[in-house]
């Protein structure tokens, strides 16, 4: 059931660098190592999703998962969710907020706009690594998608 | 029927004089004539009979009188058997006793006197022959012989019925006159009575009671009119009237006189008169005129009523009015002043009012601002903590056989610290969500809140043995998640702090009392000293020891948050080691609004 670890990528949308660094451990933790695509705020993640002109490679192909914090600098984690939903393309794409905020409004907010999961970051450090590896795994390896072949 | 001319009596010769001097013997009145004259007359009856009474000639006029012809009469009948027969016995016992001679009852009776020469004229009832009846006067005489021998009687008869009725008519007549006099005597009685009546009242009025004549001279003065005016009735009959009117009002006299004489009442004018003394009275005056018995004025009557104390009592209550008027004039003023004073108090209240809208919204705004910002804080406040937590846990993981047990100790004091202020930062954050978040209020059953949240606690400490008893709760309206949440931290609380107790007991009650539904939840447990029971509710506020009894203090502040939104209240009563009990009240539900 393992897939072809190379294909499989995850994108951190992520401005806290101690957060993003602790997030890709858990990950790394739970043996999704390699998968990762760091991206420290919502105009760099829409780049890298869609493309821009001096790099048009549009990215979302790749991915099956997007980890997106809400608060970020330039275009925020709901804008760069919008966006996706707005397109047909990564309408599929999985969205889970991974975030700080514990807000009922943030969480009604992001769910109204297609995410599909959320997940607020625990501060104690055990907790943390072992709801983001669970998180990864989980949208990694059972979750499938539309033309996916089991 | 003619006269009867023949008779076997011898007729006496009648000696007449002629009437009015001029009969003379050499022109003797035939005597047939006369008798035939006399015996023919209608208007008188005449009757003769012979010396028994038997009668002999009975004329015309008694044949029209009395309803018999002569024929019927003459050599039977006597003048007593046409005669009352009362009458006639009355009349023979009247004659017995006056000339002390026994007489009968019969036609003696009707003769007697003119037998012995007396001449008689008397009345008596003739009875007709159809039994009717008429009064008469009859004048009887004897008739003689030369002799002088009695041979007959002549009863000359007149009806007496148109006498009769004159004299009843004038016995009437003077009846009445004898009425009309009995009448008027009592008449005078009367007013004789009535003038003294009015004479005892001029005499007795306290009204003084004057008359006078159309000159102004008094001509009458009563006792009282001396009592007002100090002037005696001596003194002032005969007087002028106007010796009683102040100078000033001497026109007034005038006009009085002229009213009087155009036969005018003057009634109850009030005015001012002199007295004796030279004092001025008030006095309530009426003047009627005095007419004669042809209605001409001649004077008029005067009553003079003395109004001094009507004058003083209304000046009494002129005064006492105008001191009413006063107060009430005070008193508008008053109203005015403390119109005045509402008007300033309504602009300092309206004032206050918009400021304390100012101060609200001001509030309202910081509010927000302290919320937004707490929000902002505890989320950027987390980020640094988990790098914390993260990176020493990182630390202890990737480098412990560097940093040795003491070493690795130390990290975890630093992190168990993180972890606490994370804690912290989310009991703010759910203290500070519940000023933000909107109550949802609906009716709550509160029996199965409690049952739910019992049961959950439970849950989460299997090991404990906790005596819970849970009393029917009154219903109460709210928002459901916020007042679970008040549920969860009181019982929370409860089975934090009864821990250490060898038998736990937490009670559940409620009651309606004073239109709030109060639940209380008490336990035997650590309970805690009355003196700090203000710090109860505060955000952070702990009465234990952390390493008593964990916690962050919010539960109680977090709870007094939701009731307060809910219109409720909160209070403690505990003492140490012997237990708390912490109360809640939630307005009932108002019943629908009146109209």
């Amino acid at each position: 059931m393992i897939r072809n670890s190379q294909e499989l990528q995850i994108l951190l949308v992520e401005d806290n660098p101690a957060d993003a660094e602790m997030t890709m451990d858990a990950l790394r933790a739970s043996g999704l190592i390699n998968t990762v695509e760091w991206v420290k705020d919502g105009a760099e993640a829409l780049d890298f999703l869609f493309g821009t002109e001096n790099a048009p490679a549009a990215e979302y192909r790749r991915l099956r998962l997007v980890l997106l914090d809400l608060r970020l600098p330039r275009v925020s984690g709901i804008d760069v969710l919008r966006a996706l939903r707005a397109d047909a393309r990564t309408r599929p794409l999985p969205v889970v907020v991974l975030t700080s905020s514990q807000e009922e409004s943030d969480i009604v907010r992001a769910y109204d706009l297609g995410a599909n999961g959320y997940l607020v970051k625990p501060v104690a450090s055990e907790e943390f690594l072992k709801s983001v590896g669970e998180l990864g795994l989980y949208w990694m390896l059972l979750n499938r998608l539309p033309g996916e072949t089991a | 029927m003619t006269p009867t001319s023949s008779g076997n009596i011898e007729r006496p010769a009648v000696k007449t004089s002629a009437g009015l001097g001029e009969a003379s013997e050499e022109t003797p009145l035939k005597t047939g004539d006369l008798q035939n004259a006399i015996f023919n007359s209608v208007n008188f009856s005449s009757i003769a009979t012979d010396a028994k009474g038997v009668i002999q000639i009975f004329n015309v006029g008694a044949e029209r009188m009395l309803g018999y012809a002569a024929a019927e009469v003459v050599d039977s009948l006597t003048p007593a058997d046409i005669s009352d027969p009362e009458e006639v016995i009355a009349r023979a016992k009247a004659l017995s006793v006056e000339l002390a001679t026994p007489i009968s009852p019969g036609f003696e009776a009707l003769v007697f006197k003119a037998s012995r020469g007396i001449e008689d004229i008397y009345q008596l009832t003739y009875v007709r022959k159809d039994g009717s009846r008429f009064p008469a006067v009859v004048s009887v005489t004897a008739l003689r012989d030369d002799q002088g021998a009695i041979i007959g009687y002549l009863l000359i008869g007149t009806d007496n019925t148109a006498r009769k009725q004159l004299e009843a008519e004038k016995a009437l007549l003077d009846q009445r006159l004898s009425d009309r006099l009995i009448a008027s005597k009592r008449a005078n009685e009367q007013a004789d009575k009535i003038k003294g009546q009015l004479v005892a009242l001029v005499v007795s009025s306290a009204d003084a009671i004057m008359s006078k004549d159309l000159d102004g001279i008094v001509t009458s003065w009563n006792p009282a009119a001396e009592r007002l005016f100090g002037y005696s009735a001596e003194d002032m009959i005969g007087q002028a009237m106007a010796v009683l009117i102040p100078s000033d009002l001497i026109d007034e006299e005038t006009h009085i006189l002229a009213k009087i004489r155009a036969g005018q009442n003057v009634e109850h004018f009030e005015t001012v008169r002199r007295r004796k003394s030279g004092t001025l009275l008030p006095v309530s005056v009426t003047i009627s005129p005095i007419k004669d018995q042809a209605g001409m004025v001649i004077g008029a009557s005067k009553i003079a009523r003395d109004i001094t104390d009507q004058k003083a009592a209304e000046a009494e209550l002129l005064q006492h009015r105008d001191h009413l008027e006063g107060l009430v004039f005070s008193a508008a003023r008053d109203i005015t002043e403390s119109k005045k004073i509402e008007a300033a108090l309504l602009r300092v209240r309206a004032d206050l009012e918009s400021q304390v809208h100012l101060r609200t919204a001001e509030l309202q705004s910081s509010n927000q601002e302290l919320e937004a910002f707490a929000y902002s804080v505890s989320h950027d406040l987390r980020a640094p903590l988990r790098a914390i937590d993260g990176f020493s846990r990182k630390v202890v993981a990737n480098f412990s056989d560097k940093l040795g047990a003491e070493g690795c100790r130390q990290l975890q004091v630093v992190r168990d610290n993180a972890q606490k202020m994370g804690a912290l930062i989310d009991d703010l954050l759910a203290f500070s969500g519940i000023g933000r978040r909107d109550i949802a209020p609906q009716l709550l059953d509160m029996d199965k809140m409690v049952q739910g949240v019992v049961d959950e606690l439970r849950a989460l400490d299997p090991q404990r043995t906790i005596a819970f008893t849970i009393a029917p709760l009154p219903n109460s309206r709210g928002d459901a998640a916020m007042l679970r949440q008040v549920w969860v931290n009181l019982l929370t609380n409860a089975i934090k702090f009864t821990r250490l107790c060898p038998l736990a007991q937490i009670d559940i009650s409620g009651r309606i009392e004073g239109g709030e539904a109060v639940y209380v939840v008490k336990d035997n447990g650590a309970g805690f000293d009355m003196r700090y029971a203000e710090k109860l509710f505060g955000v952070f506020q702990r009465l234990h020891r952390q390493d008593e009894f964990e916690g962050t203090g919010v539960g109680l502040a977090i709870a007094q948050r939701i009731l307060h939104r809910h219109n409720g209240r909160i209070w403690g009563d505990g003492k140490p080691d012997a237990g708390a009990a912490f109360s809640f009240a939630l307005p009932l539900p108002s019943p629908e609004p009146l109209p």
